[in-house]
């Protein structure tokens, strides 16, 4: 990657927010993840039931997501924190998925810090769901990864304008 | 008088609502555009009578567009139509060039008004 | 939350509704929001801004009936399911005026310069949305559409 950090592309910010990605489930819980950048045929998408988003807010602002299924953010927080599964609350499972998509936001932002694509964070929120259906604006640069940890599925998105 | 209309929005129910008040009013929309980028491309070519133009758009927003507009027809008359109408927007939108600003929300009347005062 | 800006907002409301889609708020009520989750009736819009040290979101959170009838009322057309793209897209761009006309009145007020970024849609069944690290303010709004409510988040200014 480029040492000039003004130059940074899109694409490069999105591959570091998936590295980053990749060092907060390994830091935090200690699992390995398998990122794809194309949907992988056997994905099941409509068992997406919790969602964390995060406004990345700067001159040409971007929206960054992690969903994730229910045992996939289960054996994840359950990782985290020591706790069983099933003993963590929802509102525990809702604050998880925001937990991870601010330490992956919070990641990048201090390697940009001094960029020209430098960002503030805003306060992310979580939203839980059967069917949990996301519609944004036509036409925004949207970059998806397909991220597999212990068998499990979570999805991250990034979405700029 | 009928004018040619091109729409820059990346909205696709702004295009719908400023499509079904210009048509009603005897204007004909000659082109759509989802982003600043998209609106210049087809300036060139389809040469309007006016633009309706957004502020925050993906690629190339409103204010860069309504420059490079301007810079190759000084003449273009170009409204501008945005949520945000603080002083700031409103002090960059005249200095890039644009000839009528409007705040949203918006109704027939106010579109209707602002292209009845373009030359 | 400062009355001083929570009003923008609810006068916004009053004057979008009203001027795009021809429905008249009957009445408002404000209350606190207690807990971090809050189940949604159905569809909510998020808008983010944010201005130097300031932040902040409006959520607009309706049932899905009333979503569909501002959609109807504001493209005149027929729309029977909240799954349709114009209906949501129809939700984002009435949050996307009702913030950015909000916004304005609080830039030229306070000179903060706040700026929208994309709002985006969340819809879903028994869908639940939650934030632990921002307190809000929700209001209710009665219309002679129907009720919704939105929830205002600002930080920096508590």
């Amino acid at each position: 990657m480029s040492s000039d950090k003004n130059s940074i592309t899109n694409e490069q910010e999105w591959q570091m927010l998936g590295q980053a990605l990749s060092n907060v489930l390994q830091t935090m819980s200690g699992l390995e993840a398998e990122i794809a950048f194309v949907q992988p045929a056997d994905w099941p998408l409509n068992e997406i039931e919790f969602s964390g988003f995060m406004v990345m807010t700067r001159v040409r602002p971007s929206v960054l997501t992690i969903s994730a299924t229910r045992p996939a953010i289960m054996t994840i927080l359950s990782y985290m924190t020591g706790e069983m599964p099933d003993e963590l609350s929802e509102q525990e499972l809702n604050d998880g998925v925001c937990e991870l998509v601010n330490m992956v936001a919070g990641e990048v932002k201090s390697r940009l810090n001094d960029s020209e694509r430098a960002y503030g964070l805003t306060s992310p929120i979580a939203a839980q769901g059967s069917s949990l259906r996301f519609s944004l604006k036509n036409g925004l640069e949207t970059f998806d990864a397909f991220v597999t940890v212990d068998g499990l599925h979570l999805k991250m998105s990034l979405y700029m304008l | 008088m009928s004018k040619r209309v091109l729409i820059v929005d990346d909205s696709p129910i702004v295009h719908h609502l400023l499509r079904k008040t210009l048509e009603a009013a005897g204007h004909e929309v000659c082109g759509d555009a989802k982003n600043g980028r998209e609106g210049v491309d087809l300036y060139g070519k389809l040469k309007p009578d006016v633009v309706f133009m957004d502020v925050t758009m993906p690629l190339m927003d409103g204010i860069e567009a309504v420059k490079t507009i301007r810079a190759s027809d000084p003449a273009a008359q170009i409204i501008m139509l945005t949520a945000m109408g603080d002083e700031q927007i409103m002090t960059e939108a005249n200095q890039a060039g644009v000839t009528v600003f409007l705040k949203k929300p918006f109704d027939d009347y106010k579109i209707i008004s602002a292209l009845a005062k373009l030359v | 939350m400062d009355q001083e800006l929570m009003q923008p907002y609810i006068d916004s409301v009053n004057e979008v509704l009203q001027m795009m889609v021809g429905v008249k708020v009957l009445s408002h009520s404000v209350t606190p929001v207690e807990k971090s989750e809050i189940m949604s009736y159905g569809v909510a819009s998020i808008m983010t801004f944010s201005g130097g040290i300031f932040s902040g979101r409006v959520v607009l959170d309706l049932p899905p009936e009333v979503a569909l009838k501002i959609a109807n009322l504001l493209l005149g057309e027929q729309f029977s399911t909240t799954r349709e793209r114009m209906v949501l897209a129809s939700i984002s761009e009435l949050n996307n005026t009702i913030g950015g006309s909000a916004n304005t009145v609080i830039n030229n007020s306070t000179g903060i310069g706040l700026r929208l970024a994309p709002p985006y849609v969340l819809t879903g069944d028994k869908l639940v949305f939650a934030s632990t690290k921002a307190k809000s303010v929700g209001i209710m709004f009665k219309t002679n559409i129907g009720f919704f409510r939105m929830y205002l988040t600002l930080k920096g200014v508590d």
